[in-house]
């Protein structure tokens, strides 16, 4: 037996990487053990704090992550705990922190990095607290459109330490704090005192140029609003202004009816124009295009990628989500076809690109139009040619693997009835089979009630499974894809009905409930897990595949 | 004599002699930066006189290691010959992954006794050989997860000098962030 002193007395930052590896409740018991352990994981437990609705996932389901966020959320360990239960865990542990706060005003010193992903339940109260009492804050985000949760003018004074924070009204550029480094436009108000901004402009030029990173807000008018003020106000006063941004994420998106053009063009102006893209490592790309036989994809990634103005030289991170209002393959293949362009005229990308993340939205309940076993083939056949050629891979991630494969009944059904043969789905699989043959759903697209097919159940299923992580929903709410793998998964579970309206036919006695969603994700595993190593075959230096919240290493040296 | 045939002789606390590739020790950051300006004929011409004696003698060159013994030592040694042709990722753009896996062989080379595993910690923080300091510190955790204060402080034979109402005010103080 070691000696006291072993453990106890290795170095503090040693004892705060261990620490770093205990899932949150391993660190409150260590916490109780002695005076030293408590204060080193105090620092850990209140340095990150992550307020949302979800709890994180039973710890064997990913039994590796250690302490990334303390969360305070609901509990849904136990699958049979109802939503109001859950709903009313979340609420006491928000007050419980609030009265610890309160009662220990220090440990609101030790809160750096705060995300909120606002609900309905969240405490306004708790947030308030913190936005006036956590002086050492560095980062604020709030995940959805929450005005009342969001900083204000009079917390940017206080917070003198703040380095990320959102933007949701254009005076706060003028107002923020000196060291920010990090912007991301949230849901933007509208100019309540524009002539008080306009005396600030030579200020914000400033603070804009210190910039590494500018995120644009997923929502089109906060974008627009945002490259407006830019555009018409600081470009007049400076027209060579040139952003040397490390990380960016816009939005490009032709709609229907070319609604958005405008925004567009400013678009491409603010990227090509006012920022030096060789500068970029990081690029986060929302982009789309809902009118067929347009090009406006392609001559946009062609921009981007040319050498024209020593473009993306420098790029190791690419994430692309696909906006659409098509239920359509036509359209979600030419996407594809315009991102393989793009990664395949990258200048070096063999060389440089490590961190691939590309997310589609594919229909809920797997009906795409032209969804035919041909049409997935072209698919694939695009990535198989292009994927070789990211030889520095390191990480791909793709949200909605699971949902878009379930669009193509072929995969499907060859899951459901010719798939894995090991003896847990061989058991399992005609679970779900009698699941589909039992139940229907209300189709909104449709407004009809429809039986629940293979591809139904599997992409219903999936885009819960793409929850654990974060959800198109988190997206929507100006969440950073690149986010994907730094929080804890949350504890996201179906019970095979809600809220896709799924009904049992009259004479069955269902008994599905969210006790079985693990085990869906299991079978769903196994399917994805082919790919994976199909993958990890064409791309020696990959180390992790992300589908679907599920994740897949190479096996270690 | 190239770099890659270059050996490095490490004297441990205890007198032992390790004669390792550069190539191997320079996994430790540590002895990466002593060994910097040594090797290549033509490299430094600002490299001073000993260096170069020590080129054209091609003699190993001696670093003495004075608060790692040696059984440590040699531990330390064979985790950096297994990955010696591993390039570990920096973290100088932000590390966009929150969660490293332990490999099988890490699991296994770390199952060790406690006074071992602090050894190779320690040794690891000062050769400065972050991947293997997070391996073994990961297998500390390990060892933490899912037991009660009083089984860690049995564990690790760590002295409670928290009053009983101390730890019921912590327990208190911290309950928001009980997951079970």
């Amino acid at each position: 037996m070691p000696s006291t002193s072993l453990f106890v007395s290795l170095p503090e930052h040693v004892v705060d990487i261990i620490v770093s590896f205990l899932p949150q409740d391993d660190v409150l018991s260590l916490a109780q053990c002695n005076s030293k352990m408590y204060q080193r994981c105090i620092d850990k437990l209140y340095s990150k704090i992550m307020i949302r609705p979800l709890a994180k996932i039973d710890p064997s389901v990913e039994s590796e992550q250690g302490l990334i966020w303390s969360v305070v959320g609901g509990t849904k360990h136990n699958v049979y705990v109802s939503d109001n239960t859950d709903t009313e865990i979340f609420k006491r542990r928000q007050e419980f922190l609030l009265d610890s706060l309160k009662t220990n005003a220090a440990l609101g010193k030790l809160i750096k990095d705060v995300v909120i992903f606002s609900n309905e339940n969240t405490m306004l109260e708790l947030v308030q607290w913190i936005k006036e009492n956590a002086l050492n804050l560095e980062s604020f985000k709030v995940i959805g459109d929450s005005q009342a949760l969001r900083l204000g003018a009079t917390d940017f004074a206080r917070l003198k330490n703040l380095k990320k924070c959102q933007i949701n009204h254009l005076t706060d550029i003028s107002h923020m704090p000196n060291g920010i480094t990090s912007i991301s436009i949230g849901f933007m108000e509208s100019f309540k005192d524009e002539e008080n901004h306009m005396r600030n402009k030579q200020d914000c030029i400033e603070k804009l140029l210190a910039l590494d990173e500018i995120q644009l807000s997923s929502d089109e008018v906060s974008s627009l609003d945002f490259l407006k003020w830019f555009l018409d106000d600081i470009v007049l006063e400076l027209p060579k202004l040139r952003l040397k941004l490390k990380r960016i994420k816009v939005i490009f998106y032709h709609g229907f009816d070319h609604y958005n053009i405008s925004l567009q063009k400013m678009v491409t102006q603010f990227l090509f124009l006012h920022c030096e893209l060789s500068c970029l490592t990081s690029l986060e790309l929302i982009m789309g295009c809902d009118k067929l036989g347009c090009g406006c994809l392609t001559s946009f990634v062609d921009n981007l990628a040319g050498y024209e103005f020593n473009n993306l030289t420098n790029l190791k991170n690419l994430a692309i989500v696909e906006k659409t209002v098509n239920r359509d393959h036509n359209f979600s293949e030419n996407l594809d076809v315009n991102i393989c362009r793009l990664l395949t005229n990258l200048p070096d990308v063999g060389e440089n690109l490590q961190y691939l993340s590309i997310r589609h939205t594919p229909p809920l309940d797997g009906v795409l139009i032209n969804g035919f076993e041909g049409n997935y083939i072209r698919r694939r056949n695009l990535y198989e040619k292009v994927l070789p050629t990211l030889r520095s891979l390191k990480v791909l991630i793709s949200p909605s693997f699971m949902q878009t494969c379930s669009c193509y009944e072929v995969l499907t059904s060859d899951l459901l009835w010719n798939g894995c043969e090991c003896e847990y789905c061989l058991s399992i699989l005609p679970l779900f089979d009698e699941f589909i043959m039992n139940h229907s759903y209300f189709s909104k697209s449709e407004g009809v009630v429809k039986d629940v097919l293979s591809i139904t159940l599997f992409g219903m299923a999936s885009s819960i499974m793409a929850e654990r992580v974060l959800s198109i929903d988190d997206i929507n709410g100006n969440e950073s894809e690149f986010s994907l793998l730094q929080y804890p998964y949350k504890s996201a579970y179906w019970d095979f009905h809600k809220p896709f309206s799924v009904t049992c036919f009259d004479d069955y006695n269902c008994h599905f409930n969210k006790s079985v969603f693990e085990s869906l994700c299991k079978v769903a595993g196994h399917f994805l897990s082919d790919y994976a190593n199909n993958i990890f075959g064409i791309l020696p230096n990959l180390d992790l595949v992300c589908f679907s919240g599920q994740k897949f290493y190479k096996k270690q040296v | 004599m190239t770099q890659s045939d270059m050996k490095v002789v490490l004297i441990s606390s205890d007198d032992e002699r390790f004669v390792v590739d550069r190539k191997v020790a320079e996994k430790s950051l540590m002895i990466k930066n002593m060994l910097k300006h040594v090797g290549n004929n033509n490299n430094d011409d600002d490299s001073d006189e000993e260096e170069d004696d020590d080129d054209q003698n091609s003699e190993p060159y001696e670093i003495p290691i004075s608060s790692v013994r040696g059984s440590v030592m040699k531990h330390v040694l064979d985790w950096c010959e297994h990955y010696k042709n591993v390039d570990f990722p920096t973290n100088d753009d932000g590390d966009l992954i929150a969660e490293h896996p332990v490999s099988d062989w890490d699991k296994e080379f770390l199952t060790v006794d406690q006074e071992m595993l602090y050894g190779i910690i320690l040794a690891a923080n000062y050769f400065n050989i972050k991947p293997l300091l997070d391996r073994a510190c990961q297998q500390v955790a390990n060892m933490i997860k899912g037991k009660s204060p009083e089984e860690i402080r049995k564990t690790f034979n760590i002295s409670n000098d928290f009053t009983a109402e101390e730890e019921a005010a912590i327990r208190r103080e911290n309950e928001w962030a009980e997951d079970r």
